[in-house]
């Protein structure tokens, strides 16, 4: 019996070690197409820095209720978002960021290259 | 008749063996439930996802693209060159391919402008990032 025993605290132990349980889930994004798409209905939208964006000349915090109103624009208008970064700033970031503007609702969401600093 | 009388007989000390089972039991059921509710990592140490509140599933994908924090490229669990060659070939031969990105939540973003660029010339439509759910 105690071999047996033995056996199944090393498996038990390989298992504990060996498992994790985060859980992995997936963010879906369209790769922006050459140029701009249809002018008109789509919008570009720059990421200056991890709390700031630039969408059509304007300058917005993000998580401010300014920006929100904007992105409701573009749900309610049926307008997609071309997303562009600054090239320093993570991947973290960046989808933090596209975690809240689909948090809006928006979900016309297309990643562009990023932007040299 | 032939009576005993149990009430006084000694019963005999458990051996060691036996007074185990309890644990051992107790064991098994750990062993079952890590066996049953983990799931080995496959992750590369150095590889540690962004965080994400989204909520969908990722997809089962041909290819898989992972990239480390020290900007080593794997597609497939094969290391490949940093301009990516390998990966506009398979998604070349490949239609219809689901592309699933692993990549270090501290890079900068600029290191996913080589798939993006050569996901749109493969007319690629859609790509997964996978994230560890909040």
């Amino acid at each position: 019996m105690t071999p047996l025993i033995d056996v199944v605290f090393i498996l038990l132990l390989f298992f504990m070690v060996s498992s994790s349980f985060e859980v992995n889930k997936q963010l879906s994004l369209n790769t922006a197409p050459h140029g701009q798409g249809k002018s008109g209905l789509t919008v570009s939208m720059l990421m200056q820095s991890s709390t700031q964006v630039r969408l059509n000349g304007v300058s917005y915090q993000i998580g401010s209720k300014a920006l929100a109103e904007v992105v409701e624009e573009l749900v309610t208008n049926k307008q997609s978002l071309v997303l562009a970064a600054k090239d320093y700033i993570s991947v973290q970031e960046v989808i933090k960021l596209i975690d809240w503007i689909k948090a809006k609702g928006l979900n016309q969401l297309n990643l562009a290259v990023s932007v040299a600093s | 008749m032939n009576i005993v009388n149990v009430a006084h007989k000694k019963r005999a000390p458990a051996s060691i063996d036996e007074s185990m089972i309890p644990a051992i039991n107790i064991v098994f059921l750990l062993l079952i439930f890590f066996m049953i509710s983990g799931h080995i990592q496959a992750n590369r140490s150095a590889l540690e996802l962004p965080t994400s509140k989204a909520e969908q599933d990722e997809l089962p994908s041909e290819l898989l693209l992972e990239i480390t924090a020290d900007k080593q490229f794997f597609l497939n669990q094969q290391e490949i060159s940093p301009d990516l060659i390998e990966l506009s070939q398979a998604l070349n031969h490949v239609s219809g391919a689901i592309l699933s990105c692993h990549v270090h939540r501290a890079l900068p973003i600029s290191v996913l402008d080589k798939v993006l660029q050569i996901a749109r010339t493969a007319d690629l439509k859609h790509m997964q990032i996978r994230t560890i759910q909040q």
